[in-house]
């Protein structure tokens, strides 16, 4: 039961952290949301039936209360990242980590280009594309950083059978 | 069950575009439970901000150290200068029979969240109605002007920043104390907008608030011109926008201000006055009887 609300716990305290004036420059603005999607999709990948999507939408939702933004933005974005990790969970079987990084690659250049389109729908005009494709990109690039420690210390995979085929 | 779930996003998308009164509501309620989180959550952020700031002053020590002399010697002839000034304006006061101007009130507090993502350029800041704080109060901090409150819960409140996208704010720019629109863009340099045709504006013209619209106090500094793209002008802050700290927030009641939000004290206020009614009525009743007595 505690194990199973492990995960949820670690999102929320993630969209708690990611709120929070860590002093980054304006150009900065889309790196730490768009790093939670990593959360999302390492935590809803490994062990699906222990976040449901229930909390990532919450989780969501949270994000765009703290971020100010519209209600349902981050929470659809969120939703998404976990529908893909779901899809490429079930279709894949072998969970090499190189796999897993391309395939997180796909999911944030999914999620970077469906968050700029569905602001531009909202804003009813093309926004600046550079700065969340930027936050894209950290992303992707941050992924081992991040993804490594969250799958290790929840225990969420035996280690020695990840290093084996990581 | 997923499904669903993209339906109510995408729902509650639609109602914040088209403003819903309610979920307005809900988000300003939403934000003040998350709030006393979010304050215990900012801590490790604080910290390692003043950490890497003690370490950026330490490197800098000496360098600090020969500037703040420097500084120090400026700024006694300013001292000089404005005592001087200061005097000279009480002389005028007097002769105006100028009205003194009341102080201002602040509160300072905490930035305990700021925003992420396309739609808004704005902070949390640890203060609310409990505090005294309402909507359309100006937001400043040691810099100068950064943005207004625009919802004011119980213990916490937004504040918009001055370069977001749904900021105006009537300007004052350079010495001829030109008047202007500052417009947030959500860029980190808002642009001058409706600068008369006349106006001569130049790099570097410190740009203040204007006052006008009775929203904001006149006179606090926001500022600097830079050139902008083709004939624009934008205005570069004095406060770093990604970086707020500490802010205070001005407690500048105008009609405006109060017309927009009413105090939270509205049943209090209609109470007292009964009372100061059945206060009044008794006093009489007190007069009466009283001189009843001493005929």
């Amino acid at each position: 039961m505690i194990k199973g609300i492990v995960p949820s716990l670690v999102l929320f305290l993630a969209v708690a952290l990611a709120a929070v004036p860590w002093a980054l420059p304006a150009a900065a603005a889309f790196i730490l949301p768009l790093l939670l999607i990593i959360f999302v999709f390492v935590l809803a990948m490994l062990q699906k039936s222990e976040l449901p999507a229930v909390p990532v939408f919450a989780a969501g939702l949270l994000m765009d209360v703290l971020t100010a933004g519209p209600l349902g933005y981050w929470a659809v974005i969120f939703l998404l990242t976990h529908t893909l990790a779901g899809v490429y969970s079930r279709r894949t079987r072998q969970k090499r980590f190189t796999n897993l990084w391309l395939a997180f690659a796909a999911t944030a250049a999914v999620a970077a280009i469906f968050g700029w389109a569905l602001a531009s729908i909202y804003f009813v005009r093309i926004i600046d594309w550079q700065p969340m494709f930027i936050g894209g990109a950290v992303a992707i690039a941050l992924f081992p950083l991040i993804a490594w420690p969250v799958r290790h210390l929840l225990g969420l995979v035996p280690a020695a059978r990840f290093s084996r085929q990581g | 069950m997923l499904f669903t779930l993209y339906f109510i996003g995408v729902t509650l998308l639609v109602l914040s575009r088209l403003e819903n009164s309610q979920i307005r509501e809900i988000r300003g309620l939403l934000t003040d439970l998350v709030s006393p989180v979010l304050q215990v959550a900012s801590q490790p952020a604080i910290y390692a901000r003043r950490s890497k700031e003690q370490l950026v002053d330490y490197l800098d020590l000496f360098d600090e150290l020969d500037r703040l002399k420097e500084e120090n010697q400026n700024l006694r002839h300013w001292q000089w200068q404005a005592k001087r000034l200061e005097r000279r304006l009480v002389q005028y006061r007097k002769l105006l029979s100028a009205v003194e101007e009341p102080a201002l009130k602040f509160a300072t507090g905490p930035v305990i969240a700021d925003a992420r993502g396309p739609f808004a350029r704005s902070v949390l800041i640890n203060l609310g109605k409990a505090n005294g704080v309402r909507n359309g109060y100006a937001v400043i901090n040691r810099d100068g002007f950064v943005g207004r409150i625009v919802h004011s819960g119980d213990n916490a409140s937004r504040a918009i920043l001055l370069n977001d996208l749904n900021s105006r704010i009537p300007v004052l720019v350079g010495p001829a104390a030109v008047r202007a629109v500052l417009v947030g863009d959500n860029s980190a340099r808002p642009r001058l907008e409706f600068l008369p045709n006349s106006a001569k504006v130049y790099e570097g013209d410190e740009v203040s608030t204007s006052g006008h619209g009775g929203l904001l106090p006149r006179g606090l500094r926001i500022g600097a011109v830079v050139p902008g793209s083709g004939n624009a002008y934008r205005v570069r802050p004095h406060a770093t926008l990604g970086e707020l700290e500490y802010v205070s927030v001005l407690f500048f009641d105008t009609p405006v201000v109060i017309a927009r939000d009413a105090p939270a004290g509205g049943k209090e206020r209609t109470l007292s006055q009964r009372e100061e009614k059945l206060q009044t009525q008794a006093r009489g009743k007190l007069h009466a009887k009283a001189g009843t007595q001493a005929r």
